[in-house]
């Protein structure tokens, strides 16, 4: 049965986007009001097991900073562009439309008005994570596989059938040249081969994530608000310093002072990937962590987080989707960027 | 190694490689296990201090989940090196109860371990050695012997009397740790006052008496205490072979600085030769000078007076010099510029503070002569001073304590002098003597026993005065070479001249 939205659903899939942002995915400000002023309401979210699996479906995301979003901000058909890109190098229409990334600012990605496509209840990552290669797409290897990305006004980069790290980097090459962030989307796929090679569901539990958050609004216990939202408490506490740290990638680690006298760790690349209490490591991606600020139970961004600050630590399940096959685990790990030590067991 | 080692006696030991405690939780370990890696670490060893020798891993993710599997094997100590373990692992370490430690070399840190609980005669051996190489460089005293071994040590010195500390190097011991020392203790005497540690044993000098050498500091345990003692042992034929050294020095300097004074005073004339003597010892006879003499009024220890005096000099903010003289001590105070009255009465009132503090100690009489300008005023204002101080030795109703520069010395003497008891012995001593011969002694005397002179003011012949004296000399039955003999009778001439 398909899954019908309404206006009134926005600050609920708002809350559940930022939730599976993991604190690098952007805030969903901006891509919920843009939803909520240009979609026909109610708006009809379809299962893939509803639509035909011939159906050629494109899955939809921004790319790049998404802080620079609200100083650029998107047009009111941001995807049209690279959409048309597709289509004429595929020589077909397609009539479907998911999100390539559930999560934060591209949750309402497939959401938006795509001239009569369907929109699809799939994406190809299921939570935020930082690189093209990681799309579940190319992770499983699926054939055929074209990526056309936005490099500034008018222009387009598509990319066909290249192996998944030269989609990263070309992509990211096109980002840089659009100023920062840009639409990109994936095409040369069905709603078929979304059943096998996608995270389904993304939609429904970010709304159900959504309510459950908004339900424990009141909520000033740290444990009775994950018990709420249906996550596991890592722990609470104020933070006592920052620090970066040296490695293949840029990492910031938080240090926390736990309310119960535990000595926290909180690990941040572009999303928050790992927490460490007493030195034992509890849970790394692609577990979703989320860290609230623990008086508003605003949910964070990476760099929101500051000295002195209260927060809880809440992990929320990865997608099954991750851990099903042992090569999905294995980009999915913080060891895929050559980080020792931060593989939860 | 197995035995116990404190956290207190490890960053007491001078050589841990640069050892800097991160996480401080103290503790007692009962066994230091060295490893390369902590794959190599022993699965338990509960209490124990573990060692790493590879560099810790930079990252948080990776250090914090260390100090906690080396923590769950049962270790309390936890040394590693490398740029990353900083305070951050701190509050971690308070947590797990694991002393964190960073060491810069260690296995320096392990040798110092190895030292302290395995070894400790190695650390003997090393503590004598350090004392033992203090020999090697130029002390110039006993203040620079001290100031080496307490610097090849990395311990502080001290040397005390029953009244409190003498000399040192390092820290000052505290009032408490000198308190409990103990000087009955016929060798090795221990104490610990709070985290305060002292070895001290007694010095066996001829010439000091009572004087303990100590090594002392704070935060050490029992394997240096040993070590120290040892050490402190050692030390003390080293100081009180440089006690009787200096004892030596001393006398020899006093000895030769009085043979000048006297060659200074006897000069008449310029002397080149004397003049580099005074220059060399700092002695200028430029400018003006103050000069004061101090005698005992019964038997003294001259050298101990002329250190007392001295050290009482050294707390004046002004140009000073002292030696030995007769039976005491003289000395003199030196302007650049010729000081004002008020200056004056000023210094003379710090020589009276100087004379009732040198009291404290000896019974002595000092004189203050007049200001005196030039080398012939520095031999003046002294010879007053030596004057006065004869005077001030009767003087019990001035404390003893006589300046001449008020008065003059002339009138000083007559007011000395003029007095019933005193004309009367003075006319019981002379009267042996005839009118005329009274006569030649007073002007023998008055010309500083010159017969030269004498016999030109009389109008005499050389030979008679002599013949004269010669006779006066056995009728009083006095020897005229001894100086006091030769003022008392002086006096006595005065005394009865003013009195016709």
């Amino acid at each position: 049965m398909p899954l019908s939205l309404d206006r009134a659903d926005i600050p609920a899939l708002s809350h559940g986007y930022s939730l599976l942002g993991s604190g690098g995915a952007g805030e969903p400000t901006i891509t919920a009001l843009m939803t909520e002023h240009t979609a026909q309401w109610p708006l009809t979210v379809h299962s893939v097991d509803e639509v035909d699996p011939s159906t050629a479906c494109v899955g939809l995301a921004i790319m790049g900073s998404t802080m620079m979003v609200a100083e650029k901000l998107p047009g009111l058909r941001p995807y049209a562009g690279v959409i048309n890109a597709i289509e004429r190098w595929l020589g077909i229409p397609t009539t479907a439309v998911c999100n390539a990334e559930g999560a934060g600012i591209n949750g309402f990605s497939a959401l938006l008005p795509a001239d009569g496509r369907a929109t699809v209840d799939a994406d190809l990552l299921g939570r935020a994570f930082p690189d093209l290669d990681q799309i579940s797409l190319l992770v499983d290897g699926v054939p055929g596989v074209v990526v056309a990305c936005d490099t500034g006004p008018g222009g387009v980069t598509l990319v066909a059938d290249a192996r998944p790290a030269d989609v990263e980097r070309v992509m990211r090459t096109a980002t840089t040249c659009s100023g920062g962030w840009a639409t990109f989307a994936v095409g040369g796929f069905t709603t078929g081969d979304l059943r096998e090679h996608a995270v389904l569901g993304g939609t429904g539990r970010a709304l159900d994530l959504g309510r459950r958050y908004l339900a424990g609004a009141e909520t000033a216990d740290p444990q009775r608000l994950a018990d709420r939202i249906g996550a596991r408490l890592l722990g609470a506490g104020r933070v006592t310093g920052i620090r970066q740290e040296a490695g293949p990638r840029d990492l910031t680690t938080f240090q926390l002072r736990g309310s119960d006298d535990a000595v926290l760790r909180l690990v941040a690349g572009s999303e928050f990937l790992a927490v460490l209490r007493d030195g034992e490591l509890l849970v790394s991606s692609p577990v979703i962590i989320a860290a609230l600020d623990r008086v508003s139970h605003r949910i964070l961004q990476v760099p929101d987080v500051t000295h002195a600050m209260d927060l809880v630590l809440l992990a929320i399940p990865a997608p099954e989707w991750w851990s099903a096959q042992p090569h999905r685990l294995r980009e999915s790990l913080p060891s895929r960027w050559g980080f020792e030590g931060l593989d939860a067991p | 190694m197995t035995a116990e080692l404190s956290l207190r006696s490890l960053l007491a030991h001078p050589d841990t490689g640069e050892l800097a405690v991160i996480s401080r939780v103290d503790s007692v370990w009962e066994r230091v296990v060295v490893e390369v890696e902590e794959a190599d670490l022993p699965d338990r060893a509960e209490g124990a201090l573990a060692i790493l020798i590879t560099p810790a891993p930079q990252e948080s993710w990776r250090l914090e989940p260390l100090l906690r599997r080396v923590r769950e094997r049962g270790f309390t100590g936890l040394a590693l090196t490398g740029d990353g373990v900083d305070e951050r692992v701190a509050a971690l370490g308070q947590r797990l109860g694991l002393c964190v430690l960073r060491s810069a070399r260690p296995t320096q840190l392990a040798s110092a371990c190895w030292q302290l609980i395995e070894a400790r005669d190695a650390l003997t051996v090393w503590a004598v050695h350090r004392v033992v190489r203090s020999i090697e460089y130029h002390a110039t005293g006993l203040d620079d012997l001290l100031r080496h071994v307490s610097g090849n040590l990395g311990q502080s010195v001290a040397l005390v009397g029953p009244d409190g500390l003498l000399q040192g190097a390092g820290a000052i011991p505290s009032a408490e740790l000198l308190g409990a020392l103990s000087f009955d203790a016929r060798w090795l005497d221990v104490v610990r006052v709070g985290d305060e540690f002292a070895v001290s044993v007694p010095v066996a000098s001829p010439n000091r008496q009572g004087l303990r050498v100590l090594l002392h500091g704070h935060d050490v345990g029992i394997a240096q205490e040993r070590a120290y003692g040892t050490a402190v042992e050692m030390l003390m034929p080293m100081v009180a072979a440089r006690l009787l050294i200096d004892h030596v020095d001393e006398v020899a300097d006093i000895s030769r600085s009085a043979a000048l004074l006297v060659d200074f005073l006897e000069s008449k004339g310029a002397d080149p030769a004397l003049d580099r003597r005074m220059r060399a010892r700092g002695w200028a006879t430029g400018g003006y000078h103050l000069g004061f003499q101090t005698i005992g009024r019964g038997r003294v220890d001259q050298l101990e007076l002329l250190r007392l005096v001295n050290g009482e000099l050294a707390r004046l903010d002004i140009d000073t010099h002292a030696t030995a003289r007769g039976d005491g001590v003289t000395g003199w105070l030196t302007f650049s510029e010729a000081p004002d009255r008020l200056v004056v009465t000023q210094q003379i009132r710090v020589l009276h503070e100087l004379h009732r503090r040198v009291s404290r100690d000896f019974d002595v009489a000092t004189g203050v002569g007049a200001l005196g300008d030039g080398p012939t005023g520095l031999r003046e204002t002294l010879a007053q001073a030596s004057d006065a101080a004869r005077l001030a030795a009767d003087r019990e109703r001035s404390g003893w304590f006589l300046p001449v520069d008020s008065l003059g010395l002339e009138q000083l003497m007559l007011a000395w002098s003029v007095g019933d008891s005193f004309t009367q012995a003075a006319a019981s001593l002379l009267e042996p003597l005839g009118a005329g011969d009274r006569e030649l002694l007073a002007a023998y005397l008055d010309n500083e026993s010159s017969v030269t002179r004498t016999a030109d003011s009389l109008g005499l012949h050389r030979n008679t005065v002599t013949g004269r004296i010669q006779r006066v000399q056995e009728t009083l039955g006095v020897d005229l070479g001894d100086p006091e003999t030769r003022l008392a009778l002086q006096l006595a001439c005065r005394a009865l001249s003013s009195s016709d």
